[in-house]
């Protein structure tokens, strides 16, 4: 396959992306990216970059865009870096999503999960499920686990979170694997003992802060109506008294509400000594038009949100007090690293199933947070099983979850095949199936893929000015030190 | 290497032992060459040798079959404990010194590349040095903290060079070594799966890099294909684990690629553990070429700092040796270790007022020249 | 781009434009089949479809004819024909170099999952 016959130098893989006015983007198959003007890359793709006079010629080398023989160890080191940006598949799933019950005490504005009235305890996961799902869960050739207790509000079945907790470090411990509990809840109803235990189990706490009291309160409600955050603000300062604060992190939801408080937002955060943020837009699925038109708002809207929000967290940054916006630091970890990220919600081929599973409080066993919602509608395709019912094998190695990760990898989407961001993105088959009907999506009207895209699109403006302090911010972030730890500034 | 002269007697052939300056048991003696002693003729049988900077050669030694070299003028740079090799023309070639944080085993002079900067020649009447260099071990103190091999490419004499590491990991334990070779060897990964079993519990690895692509790193090692062979060799050694290290010289041709080599390995090599950018020494071919190596300081501080910086912000661990504190910029002066051997004379008169001396590398003895207009002390 | 334009246009008998407006309102854009290939056509033309109803034919032995409607009156169709012709010559380039590099690619994901199967 030696080209020197036909041409100077043989091109390796990569994808191109017309970024601005006389500057493309290239990005290999490893996802290292280079920016390279029209010229050049009109020369590059025609074989024209002549090796004694084009210093051009060394950089693409260097970069393996390009080489001289497939003999040379470019190859070789390719190989190397895919297998490390793909290892996160070699744990297969290891988030384990578990809804403890699907009661809760508050009825959020944007909530999908139809919450059902706190009091019908027949919504509550039983030991006996527990049991089993425990059971299945460590059946999963990951080494390390991650459980995640959701619902509803899982505070509100604790007893079956302890057990849980017990029974699984049992299991983890005969299985030789490591375990990891996170609690997602809105802490309203969590008690200093239930604060203790989690403290005390170094068990992690997931919560939901969408801003100052008026942006939370929008949107958090008790059933009543009545705002949440005093409650809330009332819970992290228990909390801390328990939990080592970097045991405890929040994200926030966007409503239309919250698209004008971007530095409000943020000043928030501090104010409660977060250390990390995640933006999220909100997920229309399921809504009525109404409700859209209340609290929902278009993806450019959204985008214009996420770019302020995220400039606002770099000034607090540079300020000296150290918070990650988590979804830039997770793109930035993709586009400046080698490294491999599992990120179940933005991955090829799909996380939903094969990284991260959802167990509901009935035992059936879903792709996906969404998968659930949809079989909450009567839609069951994306329901894999029953823990009382199916085995592993039934589950994991069935049709859904294989066609799945067929019909989910980068090169053999439309629209994702040919894009230059392809190691940094993902897809979510789910959402695009209740979206817009089909698994594989549509991408030109994809919300999902236009706002990733614009995301990506964005840190890559900001990497291309190559601004010092905002660099300096982006590897603290990465590599989780402070700022000062990564200058070098006299 | 340090060297002493004085005037010989009784010397026939190259003589190592362990100096020591007061006597010894019956058992060490056959190990120990002891200096300036004040013992009685009787207690001076059994030495390998004996050292003295008497002008005179004293009565009690006169008659002794022992080999005695006296007159020596520097002896005093000796401490107890060092290792030397005595020659029959006086000579006294310093191996081991137990104050030195800088010692090396000089495995071979032989190599398979042709640096542009090599400071070290190869020396075809050499023969081999392994069984010097085994004995050299044994007579090194167990609390040595580092021992380096170096050459020419100490990979060059094949199992010799295991039988050396096999000896520091059994004698020298608490021994932390450092091999630098150009890692071409290690391409073969029957050879590393090998030198990975010897299971030396701290060694590391040190390869040298000029370049991020084959065209300029091979041009400086004077040798094609030892880019490639490097790569090969570095995969191999981390594929067991081993901890590698990468340093670079600065030279004309490297100052403004610094950044480069360490995006290369940044991405390409991330396991490497320490990666060191090195202040010319111009001896050797490093003399000869040097009006094409040569560089000014100020020019490498820029590209010096943007390499740093970049391996910083990654948490990655990097050193800068050979260049004086006076010729950095403070933010760096964390990142510059004490790197020149101690027997290197490596300050000018006008540091003596220096108020950062004591942590400065110095300069090498053979580039104070260039750099005398150039650095100044700290105050 | 503007260069695979112009090299069609040098190709062209007296007459014949790439774009040509249809008497049923529809733009139909030519595409030389030696300078481009059906797969590329077909990768542009998913990236039109949410404002465009595309039709892809082959017209005789040199040309393929796209053929464009709009889906909605405010559509301006013709900037669309461009911006397709454009993306065009992009997608033909990424189909290019697919081909030539598909079993490098190959090679480096096998060596990837398995790096000992060939001997060293």
């Amino acid at each position: 396959m030696s080209d020197k016959n036909s041409h100077p130098y043989i091109i390796l893989p990569f994808d191109f992306m017309r970024f601005s006015k006389d500057n493309l983007l290239l990005v290999n198959l490893v996802g290292e990216y280079l920016f390279v003007s029209e010229d050049e890359f009109k020369k590059l793709v025609t074989h024209d970059i002549n090796r004694k006079s084009d210093p051009l010629y060394f950089i693409l080398k260097a970069k393996h865009f390009i080489t001289e023989r497939i003999s040379d160890p470019a190859i070789e080191l390719l190989a190397v870096k895919y297998r490390t940006k793909k290892d996160f598949l070699s744990h297969f799933t290891s988030l384990h999503m578990v809804e403890i019950t699907r009661r809760c005490n508050q009825k959020c504005i944007y909530c999908q999960v139809s919450s059902q009235d706190p009091d019908k305890s027949h919504y509550d996961m039983n030991i006996e499920t527990a049991r089993k799902t425990v059971d299945l869960i460590f059946m999963s050739p990951a080494r390390s686990i991650k459980i995640e207790f959701q619902g509803g509000e899982p505070l509100l079945n604790y007893d079956i979170i302890k057990y849980v907790i017990e029974y699984g470090e049992k299991q983890a411990s005969i299985k030789n694997k490591g375990v990891e509990f996170v609690v997602c809840t809105n802490l309203t109803r969590a008690t200093d003992d239930m604060l203790k235990y989690f403290g005390d189990n170094n068990v992690l706490i997931s919560t939901s802060l969408d801003g100052p009291e008026n942006v939370h309160n929008f949107a958090r409600r008790y059933r009543d109506g009545t705002g949440t955050y005093r409650d809330v603000i009332n819970s992290f300062e228990r909390a801390k008294k328990y939990v080592e604060p970097s045991k405890i992190s929040a994200l926030m939801t966007t409503t239309r509400y919250s698209l004008i408080y971007p530095d409000e937002i943020i000043n928030e955060y501090v104010k409660n000594e977060f250390r990390s943020i995640f933006v999220r837009p909100l997920n229309p699925f399921g809504y009525s038009k109404q409700k859209i038109d209340e609290i929902g708002y278009d993806s450019s809207e959204f985008l214009i949100f996420y770019k302020e929000i995220l400039e606002n967290t770099l000034k607090t940054n540079l300020k000296g007090y150290f918070i990650e916006e988590s979804f830039a630091s997770l793109l930035l970890t993709r586009i400046l690293t080698p490294f491999s990220t599992g990120f179940v919600d933005l991955q090829f081929p799909a996380g939903t199933g094969i990284s991260g599973v959802m167990y509901g409080y009935n035992g059936n066993v879903y792709l996906s947070d969404e998968a659930r919602m949809l079989a909450n509608m009567g839609d069951y395709r994306f329901c894999l099983g029953n823990v009382h019912k199916n085995s592993y094998r039934d589950i994991f190695y069935s049709d859904t979850i294989v066609n799945l990760i067929r019909d989910s990898c980068a090169e053999s989407l439309p629209g994702c095949s040919d894009c230059a961001f392809q190691m940094y993105c993902g897809i979510d088959p789910v959402r695009n199936y209740a979206t817009q009907n089909d698994a594989i999506g549509y991408r030109p009207t994809n919300d999902f893929c236009l706002i990733n895209k614009e995301i990506i699109r964005h840190l890559f403006e900001i990497i291309l000015k190559n601004d010092l302090d905002k660099m300096d911010i982006f590897w603290s972030w990465i590599t989780g030190r402070n700022l000062s730890e990564v200058r070098i500034k006299a | 290497m340090l060297t002493i002269k004085g005037i010989p007697k009784n010397i026939r052939e190259p003589l190592l032992g362990k100096v020591r300056f007061s006597e010894v048991s019956k058992e060490e003696r056959r190990k120990t060459i002891i200096a300036n002693p004040n013992i009685s003729k009787k207690a001076l049988e059994g030495y390998v040798a004996i050292i003295s900077s008497d002008t005179e050669i004293r009565s009690e030694m006169k008659d002794l079959e022992t080999p005695v070299v006296y007159g020596i003028k520097g002896l005093k740079i000796l401490s107890e404990g060092d290792v030397i090799e005595i020659f029959p023309n006086g000579t006294i070639n310093v191996l081991y010194q137990i104050n030195s944080r800088h010692n090396i085993i000089f495995v071979t002079s032989k190599c398979d590349c042709n640096c542009i900067m090599c400071p070290q020649p190869v020396d075809d009447n050499e023969g081999s040095l392994t069984e010097l260099n085994l004995r050299l071990i044994s007579l090194m103190s167990k609390s040595t903290e580092e021992l380096a091999l170096t050459g020419g490419e100490p990979t060059a004499v094949g199992n010799d060079l295991f039988k050396l590491i096999l000896a520091c990991r059994d004698l020298l334990p608490q021994t932390a070594l450092l091999l630098l070779t150009n890692g071409r060897r290690f391409s073969n990964f029957e050879y590393t799966h090998f030198f990975s079993s010897l299971r030396h519990p701290n060694i590391t690895v040190g390869i040298p890099f000029y370049g991020d692509n084959n065209i300029e790193h091979d041009s400086i090692m004077g040798s094609r294909g030892a880019f490639d062979g490097a790569i090969r060799g570095i995969l191999n050694l981390a594929s067991f684990n081993n901890s590698i290290e990468i340093r670079t010289v600065i030279t004309r041709q490297t100052y403004n690629k610094l950044l480069r080599i360490s995006e290369f390995i940044y991405r390409n090599l991330t396991f490497v553990r320490h990666v060191a950018f090195m202040g010319l020494e111009t001896i050797g071919r490093g003399q000869q070429n040097l009006k094409l190596l040569w560089v000014e300081p100020e020019k490498i501080l820029r590209p010096l700092e943007e390499a740093i910086h970049y391996l910083v912000q990654r948490g990655m661990t990097t050193s800068i040796y050979n260049i004086p504190l006076c010729l950095l910029p403070r933010n760096l002066w964390r990142f510059a270790r004490r790197s020149i051997s101690e027997w290197k004379d490596s300050f000018d008169l006008k540091c003596s007022g220096c108020s950062v001396k004591a942590q400065c590398s110095g300069v090498f003895e053979s580039t104070i020249e260039l750099f005398r207009h150039h650095i100044k002390p700290v105050l | 781009m503007e260069e695979a334009c112009d090299e069609k246009d040098n190709r062209e008998t007296t007459g014949m434009k790439p774009i040509e407006k249809l008497q049923d309102g529809r733009l139909l854009l030519r595409v030389s089949k030696a300078l481009y290939s059906h797969e590329a056509i077909l990768t542009t033309a998913y990236k039109f479809t949410d404002n465009c109803y595309i039709h892809v034919d082959s017209l005789d032995s040199d040309y393929y004819g796209v053929f464009f409607t709009a889906k909605e009156p405010s559509i301006d169709l013709f900037s669309q024909v461009n911006d397709f012709y454009n993306e065009l010559a992009d997608q033909q380039i990424r189909y290019n170099l697919c081909q030539s590099n598909r079993s490098i690619k190959e090679l480096i994901i096998k060596k990837a999952f398995f790096p000992f199967q060939d001997n060293e």
